[in-house]
């Protein structure tokens, strides 16, 4: 990486740093691609780091063996094994057959930042969109503020893994929209507590909660409170509030969100402070700098992926990603509901999902790509997320490298999948 | 000298609680079964713990939930037993 040298005529453009955009960089600089990558905070990871999600799913099949298997080598494969190493963590096997890997949040930044230094020409940090343009058929300029300087791009293909689908709405382009998305989450640390294990904590905090719940000293409000699996040790456990508010289109719900989180972190903490034996001396050792939003606006592909496709696994022959994850989907102040398909099977993600379906070098991966509610309830987790974003990279840089787009989408089956 | 309820009785009262309030209809519950085996979440468990608190008027410590005290009725009415034989 040169930090000095800024382009401003990419190969390949990337909105976001996150799990989608940093496998999108890697995709297309391995498909000979020069990469610039947008990134709105002062370090990568997205949601995985700036809202601490805590584990990586999405990586293995379901199943009812201890080990967790695979579904795709390559890129994603290497992530987990490197991500898994520095963070000394090892794939965790839950109920209903589910397996994944809990992450140390500042080993996944330092991996990303590893990554950006082999893969990303100019990696513009504090980099936000304020404007963009297309001729009708491709995007030709995108406006950015990149460290509170305004710099034009004029990007030959753009990946627009924002979350948020941010590219959409500066060029009117059309958007799957929902009055409704999921309920955020707002995650944090607490160190100071008593050495019991992970089962122990859970129970005791559940136990002071459905106590205060009953004794009116808790609110209802805050009663979404639950433990990250395998963050318990050290002293320290993660803990995840759900948040009780509706996340919907207005731009301001985001704000109201984050005052509420934090209000509530402070309550909660001096609650179990002041009434349990485990949290007497705990201190907020970490908060997520960003209350996680898991689902927004997302882009209109050339195909649509459904809640069929993922619940029945269908297969494409223009496949270019696999998702194993079941649906889950959070409803705003509910449990949430889980809806499975086969175990030891998958779903194909075909290559359509990826692609705009008016202008031909805009393509997306992550949390925004063409699908369902219910399909991004499967699709939007971090392992399916390292491959929607390395295809869409790889298919960028094909395209800017003219090569037939049935020969990118098997260099990708090639480079991801185990057969 | 205090005198405690007998374990047989813990026992019962655990049985016929979970059986009245937790597991699901028809399902036979003994002291020997596994709460896993049941289907009883963590919420369930912790029902358990708050039903000990209103019927023996014992607090179990946080230490004192844990995988092996908490397998089955019977395993948590040993517990209870032990618990207020050292709180007298």
């Amino acid at each position: 990486m040169h930090p000095t040298d800024l382009l401003t005529e990419p190969d390949v453009l990337i909105l976001g740093g996150g799990a989608a955009g940093m496998a999108a960089a890697v995709g297309a600089s391995e498909g000979g691609g020069s990469v610039v990558l947008l990134e709105k905070y002062g370090f990568l990871g997205g949601k995985a780091t700036a809202a601490y999600v805590g584990t990586v799913c999405g990586l293995y099949y379901r199943s009812e063996y201890p080990e967790a298997r695979l579904v795709m080598a390559g890129f994603p494969a290497t992530f987990a094994a490197q991500l898994g190493e520095r963070s000394q963590t090892r794939p965790l096997q839950h109920k209903n057959g589910l397996h994944f890997l809990p992450y140390d949040r500042f080993a996944f930044m330092l991996l990303c930042d590893e990554l950006a230094q082999q893969h990303i020409r100019s990696l513009c940090l504090h980099g936000h969109v304020f404007a963009a343009a297309s001729d009708g058929r491709r995007v030709v300029e995108v406006q950015a503020s990149v460290s509170h300087r305004p710099v034009v791009f004029h990007p030959k293909t753009v990946v627009d893994a924002s979350g948020e689908a941010v590219l959409a709405g500066f060029l009117n382009s059309s958007l799957i929209k929902s009055d409704e998305y999921q309920a955020s989450a707002q995650v944090f640390t607490l160190a100071g507590l008593r050495e019991l294990d992970e089962q122990t904590v859970r129970l005791g905090l559940l136990r002071t909660i459905q106590r205060g719940l009953a004794h009116g000293d808790f609110p209802k409000t805050n009663e979404r409170l639950s433990i990250v699996p395998g963050s318990v040790g050290q002293g320290r456990a993660t803990f995840k509030l759900g948040i009780p508010l509706s996340v919907g289109n207005n731009p301001l719900d985001a704000s109201a969100i984050e005052l509420f989180a934090r209000r509530a972190v402070q309550n909660i903490l001096t609650y179990l402070r002041a009434n349990t034996e485990i949290f007497k001396d705990a201190w907020l050792a970490m908060l997520a700098p960003e209350t996680g939003l898991r689902t927004g606006p997302r882009h209109r592909g050339q195909y649509v992926l459904t809640e069929t496709d993922v619940l029945e696994c269908r297969k494409w022959p223009d496949t270019i990603a696999r998702g194993v994850w079941p649906i889950e989907y959070w409803e705003t102040g509910k449990d949430p509901r889980m809806v499975y398909f086969n175990p030891e099977d998958y779903y194909d993600i075909p290559a359509g999902v990826l692609q705009s379906e008016a202008l031909d070098n805009l393509f997306f991966a992550g949390r925004n790509l063409s699908a369902s509610d219910e399909a991004i309830a499967s699709a939007r987790v971090i392992g399916t997320c390292l491959a929607t974003g390395y295809a869409a990279g790889r298919l960028a840089a094909g395209q800017v490298k003219k090569e037939g787009p049935e020969d990118t989408q098997a260099a990708i089956r090639q480079a991801l999948f185990f057969n | 000298m205090t005198t405690f309820p007998e374990l047989d009785s813990i026992r019962a009262a655990l049985c016929e609680f979970i059986r009245n309030n937790l597991a699901a209809p028809g399902v036979t519950v003994q002291a020997d079964t596994p709460l896993s085996a049941l289907g009883l979440d963590s919420f369930s468990i912790i029902e358990i713990v708050l039903f000990i608190e209103r019927n023996y008027q014992l607090s179990l410590p946080d230490e004192a939930l844990n995988k092996e005290n908490l397998y089955s009725a019977g395993t948590v009415a040993v517990c209870v037993r032990r618990y207020m034989e050292t709180r007298a």
